[in-house]
């Protein structure tokens, strides 16, 4: 026998926030109602809900239609989501005229540190993971785009308007590794996808774009820098606010290393102390881009502003080999980057950038992002000068 | 009546139902059924839907308030000015096709 309170959780399986609790509480009243006239007939309180049940008809029909009449007011094809077992097959063409603001938020998760010393904290594991979006807004802003957010299991499934597959990926934590008793303090690197405050669940945005770009049959497009746009298909969410700006850079470089790995020779190595990736992206924040890093100045044929990226080969230490990239993006025709020689040769293609490289002058290859994140990704160009501003040209 | 028909209908029922006056989703349930000998019989899940698809519309509008009979509360729905107007443009396409139809049935006056 199906008790009220699954059969009300059934019912609103495909709502959220606010509507979710208003009609649970409509079909809980009127269901109750029902079932005191049963009992003013004789049956038990059980019994009464039961048939009370019976009449209010299939529960698996009813969350369909709630969700078509609240969840996807914009859609107009009739959608199955059970259980998402026959796939999710938004059709209706959608789009918003306005973008859709998601804001980030960096609190740190109430997390645990890995370290019995404390010589890592939680703190610095913890920063890894943010920035962060309150799952309450993404369900909120997908859905007004005509798409839907769900959260079952630990499982988030994202379906867009007029995406015929569902992203879907678990924002259940890894587990703390277990530290070796009066072993010595240990680098561990994890990254966080969720955490809960104050009855909030929070999705780590880095996990869940990386994702979407992995998962959607849509063109995935990123626009700009701070607070960029990301476009999937017709669907526009600008991402982070002038309170809590986001920045692109691993958004790009997720999308960019990946694609360069496709064209680069495999510098793959496998060392003792671990993997050592044969694409490095270098961030312009990072210690080793700030103290061996030459600041550049490159002109370039494109005025309009665009995201850029110098890939050379790295001459440093174990990494010797390797091949490393930093981005940027361009204003007004001038790009300011970071570049890891005094004198940079840019050539036309990553066939011409292999060969010598030393801290005094290495070729170079400049590429423009596209922004497409799953697709054509970039395109090799020439900047039309180079001066570095450390002095030297 | 046939579940389609009945369907197809389900808004102009709705509205009809509640344009003297203010009722929750139980109460309409029964209305539908005294004032129409038992015709109508809903599926009563299937009626919030529609409900609610009616408030969105903004031609009806609901309010939480104790159940006549205590306990938890329920939604009580009134039909707006625009859901009145709603209605009568409901009722004379209706009647405008139930004319139509009844046409077909009646001898031609051509013969």
């Amino acid at each position: 026998m199906e008790s009220l309170e699954q059969y009300v959780n059934q019912a609103t399986k495909f709502l959220w926030g606010k509507k979710k609790h208003e009609i649970r509480t409509e079909l809980i009243g009127n269901i109750k109602e029902m079932a005191l006239e049963y009992q003013l007939r004789g049956l038990s309180a059980t019994e009464s809900i039961s048939e009370a049940i019976k009449e209010f008809g299939d529960v698996r029909q009813l969350s369909r239609q709630f969700m078509e009449v609240h969840t996807m007011p914009t859609v107009h094809k009739t959608i199955t989501l059970l259980g998402f077992v026959s796939g999710f097959a938004l059709l209706a063409a959608v789009s918003s005229a306005a973008p859709l603001q998601i804001s980030t938020t960096a609190p740190l998760p109430d997390c645990r540190s890995v370290n019995p010393t404390g010589a890592i904290n939680a703190a610095f594991h913890c920063t890894y993971g943010g920035p962060w979006v309150r799952l309450s807004e993404l369900q909120d802003e997908i859905k007004s785009a005509g798409g839907a957010v769900l959260l079952a299991n630990q499982e988030l499934q994202i379906g867009f308007a007029n995406d015929k597959s569902i992203v879907r990926f678990s924002i259940k934590n890894p587990e703390p590794l277990t530290p070796v008793p009066g072993g010595m303090p240990e680098f561990v690197f994890y990254q966080f996808y969720s955490f809960q405050r104050d009855g909030e669940t929070f999705i780590n945005i880095n996990t869940l774009l990386e994702n979407v770009i992995r998962q959607s049959q849509l063109v995935v497009q990123l626009e700009g820098w701070q607070n960029p746009n990301l476009l999937v298909g017709k669907t526009k969410l600008t991402i982070g606010t002038t309170q809590t700006p986001f920045i692109a850079q691993h958004m790009y470089s997720f999308t960019l290393t990946e694609a360069l790995r496709l064209q680069l020779p495999n510098r793959d190595q496998d060392t003792k102390f671990g993997k050592i990736w044969g694409v490095q992206y270098q961030s312009a924040d990072s210690d080793n881009v700030r103290y061996t890093f030459k600041p550049h100045r490159l002109e370039l044929l494109d005025k309009s502003n665009g995201i850029y990226a110098v890939v050379s080969q790295n001459i440093a230490g174990n990494l010797r080999g390797t091949f490393q990239y930093t981005i940027a993006q361009s204003q007004n025709g001038i790009l300011e980057i970071a570049l890891p020689s005094q004198k940079a040769n840019f050539v036309g293609s990553f066939k011409d950038m292999l060969g010598t490289a030393s801290e005094l002058e290495q070729n170079m290859v400049l590429i423009k992002l596209t922004g497409q994140l799953n697709g054509n990704t970039f395109t090799v160009v020439q900047p039309k000068n180079t001066f570095s501003l450390a002095g030297t040209r | 009546m046939d579940a389609h028909q009945l369907k197809g209908n389900l808004e102009l029922i709705l509205l009809s139902i509640l344009e003297p006056t203010e009722m929750y989703g139980l109460e309409i349930t029964k209305e539908a059924q005294e004032r129409t000998n038992g015709m109508f019989t809903f599926s009563i899940g299937s009626l919030y839907p529609a409900l609610h698809r009616l408030e969105n519309a903004g031609f009806i509008q609901g309010r939480f308030q104790a159940a006549p009979r205590g306990g938890s509360p329920v939604k009580f729905y009134k039909i707006t000015p625009s859901g009145i107007q709603e209605l009568k443009s409901r009722q004379r396409e209706f009647e405008a096709f139930a004319s139509a139809i009844r046409s077909l049935w009646s001898p031609s006056s051509n013969t």
